[in-house]
């Protein structure tokens, strides 16, 4: 398992790559180095090669070979070591002086070894030239040690070499151990979380770095992700609690009737149109829900078209005016009017309408309830305010949840669901629904961000 | 509890309807041909046998396939189809039969799941659509108001129904000679009336048609604008022209 993540691990892939670039970056150091040095070394063993020739031509200057000859059986005999060799030969083949013995010479450059008796080697590196129409004089030294110099340098960058590619390699397994033990922090962070354990989340190690950046977004994700399962959750319990009730007063307006052998066709028909009631509030209640997921899946967006607001608000308010004053109410308006946005108009005038009759439910006769549109800076405000009983502070957030209602307003008929897809629809128009106080009673603000108007 | 009342009696009375069997009269214009293309045994039962036990001859299509082949043969005067359907769903079919030039009126069934059916089976051609589930007299009435009817033609600009005569031209109303006083919404509620005058109008027809709300409020908006246009236009005449239709929704009498 190990080696199988070894292999595959990305930290021992970027390993590998840096020691292969660190082995071929010494390679390609060495050789210049290499090549640098031997060049310098063979320039100066001619140049010195050069010099002596050309003070053997001086002292030929005068036509004298004699003063050559004398020169050359000096140096011979000085006895000193790293001496030059010498040859003077005549075209003819005939040998005239020195201790070098070269077979058919030409003028320029040559290369002789010379194995002497006890094994060892000279390399000699000899410059031909002709000293007059008959004389060539030949002038040798031994580069043997450029050679040795050579090998030594060869041997040396060969251990730098081999250091380097184990450094490299070293380098190579502590980087891929750092990065497999920060990967392996998030795997079993993630087995851990798929075991069931939600609130687990990826350790931070402090260092800062692009693994820490990584663990802190993938919390948020999860952090996310858990309070959406909550949600998620708390719904279907609610969904499951809210829609017992009727599903019980069906059955046993069902169950009654068909317990009573008196009953009537008239009784019958009655309880029959009683469960359609009924079913028809569960119908209702799963269209909201259904309605509210759509939106919240974002799935409505491509409904969206430039429209009135303005237009569209008043519409709403004045198809309420008629229903409100019969109850009591006294709905006004005070719209500012050419407000144009980019939305779902159908969701927007649902919207409005639940603010409305959420209002008109929730208040008590003779309340008076204003619609209201008006630019601010940088948004749009679409509020819907009663001067109602009004609700606490506390409650401001929870009157959006799903089925949420309040103590006081357990028995008043609806859904639970008005204000839910009020905010829903809200949030897929990017705005916020907000509940405040009227002073007195309750002010809903649908605060849509100016961006959205020119 | 004030605002439930008018919908809970509204839904009460739709449900007495159904438990009945009996389907108002007000709106036979004779039998009509009528194709059924619904996948659901149980639904496309529900549906034929109210629209037979209304007067009318109803062929079903149990696929997308057979709907369209039997759509296409032009002998129906009106088409209901389902959204979902196996094989061929019903946006095409509706696309195209209009591609082939057929004009019979089409009345798109759709579920609340298909976000945007409304608007794209509209776009595809349709002439109305409902949204399961229905109460069946709400089919009814739509499939009636589909019925061609050749008096009221849209660009007619005097509308005469009785003794009431509406001007769109110069939002005028008039009923035995006396001149009615309206509000922008009721002119709107009253012209739509007339346009359908003899046939039932729903009140869920009412709201997307005058109203332009798509969505079922709680607020009885339909049953006090109908309150309050009764109060003006039938007040003081012996004969009220606005009736209710018992479990389906409102009609203009067309003759005394």
């Amino acid at each position: 398992m190990r080696l199988i993540n070894l292999s595959r691990g990305i930290g021992i892939r970027i390993a590998a790559l840096s020691a292969l670039l660190i082995v071929v970056s010494m390679v390609a150091l060495g050789t210049a180095v290499y090549t640098f040095i031997d060049d310098a070394l063979r320039s100066r063993g001619r140049l010195r090669i050069e010099q002596e020739v050309s003070r053997m031509v001086a002292l030929n200057a005068g036509g004298r070979l004699d003063v050559i000859a004398a020169e050359i059986e000096r140096q011979t005999l000085s006895g000193v070591t790293t001496r030059f060799a010498y040859h003077i030969v005549r075209m003819d083949g005939t040998h005239v002086v020195g201790d070098l013995w070269l077979d058919g010479v030409t003028p320029g450059w040559h290369r002789q070894t010379i194995t002497k008796d006890h094994g060892t080697g000279e390399h000699l590196l000899i410059l031909t030239t002709a000293l007059n129409h008959d004389l060539l004089l030949s002038i040798g030294r031994d580069v043997h040690w450029i050679s040795d110099v050579d090998e030594e340098l060869f041997e040396i960058l060969l251990r730098a070499l081999l250091g380097g590619i184990v450094l490299a390699l070293v380098t190579a397994l502590i980087a891929n151990r750092l990065v497999a033990r920060r990967v392996d922090l998030i795997t079993d962070s993630a087995n851990e979380i798929m075991k069931g354990h939600l609130k687990h989340r990826v350790p931070i190690t402090g260092a800062n770095d692009d693994f820490d950046r990584l663990s802190q977004t993938l919390n948020v994700m999860l952090d996310r992700n858990q309070a959406l399962m909550e949600s998620l959750e708390q719904v279907s319990n609610d969904i499951a609690h809210d829609l017992r009730t009727p599903l019980g007063r069906l059955r046993q307006g069902l169950e009654q009737v068909q317990r009573d052998d008196g009953a009537s066709p008239a009784e019958y028909a009655d309880a029959v149109d009683r469960a359609i009631v009924e079913a028809d509030g569960l119908l209702a209640t799963f269209t909201a829900l259904l309605r509210i997921a759509q939106i919240e899946a974002g799935a409505r967006k491509s409904a969206f078209r430039r429209f009135d607001l303005s237009e569209a608000l008043h519409s709403v308010s004045e198809a309420y005016e008629l229903s409100a004053e019969d109850e009591g109410h006294r709905l006004t308006s005070q719209i500012e009017p050419g407000i144009m946005i980019t939305g779902d108009r159908d969701l927007i005038v649902q919207m409005a309408a639940n603010l409305i009759e959420n209002a008109l439910a929730h208040t008590p006769a003779g309340t008076d309830i204003c619609v209201s549109l008006e630019r601010r800076a940088g948004s749009i405000v679409a509020a819907v305010a009663d001067h109602g009983l009004g609700v606490p502070e506390s409650e401001w957030q929870n009157i959006f949840r799903r089925f949420y209602r309040r103590e006081v307003s357990r028995t008043t008929p609806g859904t639970g669901l008005g204000l839910s897809l009020v905010a829903a629809v809200a949030r897929l128009h990017g705005a916020r629904a907000e509940a405040s106080d009227n002073h007195p009673g309750l002010r809903m603000d649908i605060v849509f961000p100016n961006t959205v108007t020119p | 509890m004030a605002d439930r009342d008018g919908k809970g009696l509204h839904r009460l009375i739709c449900g007495g309807m159904i438990a009945s069997g009996r389907w108002p009269i007000v709106d036979r214009f004779g039998p009509m041909k009528v194709l059924v293309i619904e996948d659901d045994i149980q639904t496309a039962a529900f549906i034929r046998k109210g629209l037979e036990e209304a007067g009318h001859v109803v062929d079903v299509a149990g696929t997308g396939r057979d709907g369209l082949f039997l759509a296409a043969g032009e002998l129906y005067e009106i088409i209901i189809t389902d959204r979902r359907l196996p094989g061929l769903d019903g946006l095409s079919i509706v696309k195209t039969i209009r591609g082939a030039g057929i004009k019979t009126p089409v009345l798109f069934v759709t579920t609340m799941t298909g976000v945007g059916d409304r608007i794209e089976g509209l776009e595809a051609g349709a002439d109305d659509y409902l949204i399961k589930p229905f109460a069946f007299g709400e089919l009814l009435a739509r499939v009636n108001a589909l019925a061609r009817r050749p008096a009221m033609a849209a660009s007619q600009t005097v509308l005469k129904v009785a003794d009431l005569e509406m001007d769109l031209l110069a939002r005028k109303v008039q009923r035995a000679g006396r001149e009615i006083d309206l509000q922008p919404r009721e002119f709107g509620l009253l012209e739509y009336l007339m346009r359908h005058a003899g046939k039932t109008v729903t009140r869920t027809m009412l709201l997307e048609n005058v109203w332009n709300f798509h969505f079922d409020p709680n607020t009885n908006i339909v049953e006090t604008h109908i309150s309050r246009l009764r109060s003006k236009v039938d007040k003081g005449f012996a004969t009220p022209l606005i009736e209710t239709v018992r479990g389906s929704g409102y009609s203009l009498r067309a003759s005394h």
